[in-house]
């Protein structure tokens, strides 16, 4: 199914997906437009208050400017505008999963039953409860979501994968359209006019969730082998039976990026959205490892995040640097500082294989909700995304 | 029935200066949500009581169309401007702050003799 077929201003009412009665849609959609609110008419302001009257107090006290973001942090954090900012954007987020949670505990045994007696699949789901979730996942609560993406709270449990689908698209306010898979049609398009020969036989979705950002690569490249994994079972669970109502072959597997069961040279095309910054300065490095032993030769791995710190203002570095304190992101700045050419090194791609790329997001229907900035609170606004990667030598 | 848990693992920063101003505006912001719902139900109601008395069914099976999206998408726009009207002044304050005359001043010209 094409997403140009699409009400593109609607998810989609694929077979799992917790369907809100109009009254939890109104409380799902209070939340995406305070959302859009405050990244559109608050915001803007945190860069007035600073201008105005947090840097002149700080020169006139110190005689020269924060020299970088972290002293911008700490001189903001005592602005009342940024603070009124952050408590309004930390609650619209609390507000945001217990709107989708309500609806999801409503209609529960629906979704379980759905979710787990998938008939004929085209594709597989293979679980390893056994699996030790790492230390990144379980520290805290990612992006404020209770339970994370490996709590279950009954047998079979897939209740935050149906959470995590419907709260995605309240998240981006629509903006990656109506499947939430914008950043995957963003990456494969790069492949397909950047490299328009290539036709890998088997892809794999690192930290793949639910499967926003891996079906788009069922349709790009029908002839290859489709790979997703994650640590979250309920994640594997909800993504499963969701690609099987959208018609998709996908084989999800539950399975820590940094160390698959995969042999050597499997993939010939090794892709994540937005999993390195909910990783650590450790897991990206063995995770770079790893793709590198997975794939062939020829090779290619490309992560896809927003744009990294040194390509922006200390002042714009910090407000997108909010999340890393204030949305339970704690390696959101540090996966912001990679270094590509030194993570291809040490994995042994080689400095040279490294590549960085800003793409412009393929879902245009959202251009005119987009702010085109990269900031805090506004996720899909930017209306690009970063992809980095290396390319193993053939 | 289920009930997942609602808090996420991890310290909450304080924000306002303390966990009550903190709170106070979690529920402004809470209740301002259930005006939305309780507006929109409403909204449901009245365009569907003209047609037929079966209102409980309907309501909850009511889907706007793409032209009610676009009046709700506004109506929610301008509630949040209404409601959040102290921050838009701040922001003005931080805009005209050049500008601004303090209050004594005010008093000064409107008491002057001369």
């Amino acid at each position: 199914m094409a997403t140009s077929t699409l009400n593109p201003g609607k998810q989609l009412e694929h077979g799992i997906l917790a369907m809100p009665t109009s009254e939890e849609e109104s409380r799902q959609l209070f939340v995406t437009s305070l959302k859009f609110h405050l990244a559109t008419k608050v915001a803007p302001g945190n860069k007035l208050a600073y201008e105005q009257r947090a840097l002149p107090a700080f020169v006139k006290e110190r005689g020269s400017e924060p020299a970088n973001r972290h002293e911008i942090r700490h001189l903001m954090d005592n602005d009342p505008y940024f603070r009124m900012w952050g408590a309004m954007q930390r609650t619209s987020q609390e507000m945001m999963w217990h709107s989708v949670q309500l609806s999801v505990e409503r209609q529960n045994a629906d979704i379980q039953n759905r979710g787990n007696t998938v008939a004929a699949p085209l594709g597989s789901l293979t679980l390893h409860p056994e699996m030790p979730v790492p230390a990144y996942v379980s520290a805290v609560d990612i992006h404020c979501m209770p339970g994370n993406y490996h709590g279950e709270y009954q047998p079979d449990d897939l209740a935050n994968g149906a959470v995590y689908d419907r709260a995605v698209w309240l998240y981006v306010m629509g903006r990656m359209g109506p499947l939430n898979d914008d950043m995957g049609q963003s990456l494969s398009s790069y492949l397909q006019q950047h490299r328009p020969d290539f036709k890998p036989r088997r892809i794999l979705d690192m930290g793949c969730g639910v499967g926003h950002s891996t079906l788009p690569y069922a349709d790009k490249f029908p002839e290859a082998e489709l790979h997703g994994i994650d640590v979250g079972a309920p994640m594997l669970r909800y993504a499963h039976a969701r690609a099987e109502s959208l018609g998709k072959r996908v084989h999800y597997s539950q399975q820590n990026a940094e160390k698959t069961d995969f042999p050597d040279g499997h993939f010939d095309l090794i892709v994540s959205h937005i999993l390195v910054h909910e990783t650590s300065h450790k897991a990206i490095r063995n995770i770079m490892k790893e793709a590198y032993r997975l794939l062939a030769p020829g090779g290619l791995l490309v992560h896809l995040e927003t744009p990294p710190y040194g390509a922006m203002s200390e002042f714009d570095a910090f407000l997108l640097d909010w999340d890393t304190r204030n949305n339970n992101e704690p390696f959101w700045g540090g996966s912001h500082e990679l270094d590509p050419v030194e993570l291809a090194e040490i994995s042994g791609f080689g400095a040279d294989a490294a590549f960085e790329h800003l793409q412009p997001s393929a879902f245009e229907e959202a251009a005119q909700r987009r702010t085109q900035k990269f900031q805090a609170g506004d996720f899909g606004g930017g209306g690009a995304w970063y992809l980095w990667g290396a390319e193993k030598k053939a | 029935m289920i009930e997942l848990p609602r808090q996420a693992k991890g310290d909450r920063p304080i924000y306002l200066g303390d966990k009550t101003t903190d709170n106070l505006l979690s529920m402004l912001l809470a209740l301002a949500g259930e005006v939305v719902v309780l507006r929109e139900r409403l909204d449901s109601v009245e365009r569907i009581v003209s047609e037929d008395d079966s209102l409980k069914a309907k309501v909850d099976a009511y889907r706007p169309s793409p032209d009610v999206e676009k009046e709700r998408d506004a109506w929610r726009a301008q509630f949040l401007d209404i409601v959040l009207r102290p921050l838009k002044q701040d922001y003005e304050d931080l805009e005209s702050r050049s500008g601004a005359k303090g209050y004594d001043e005010a008093i000064e010209i409107v008491t002057a003799v001369d």
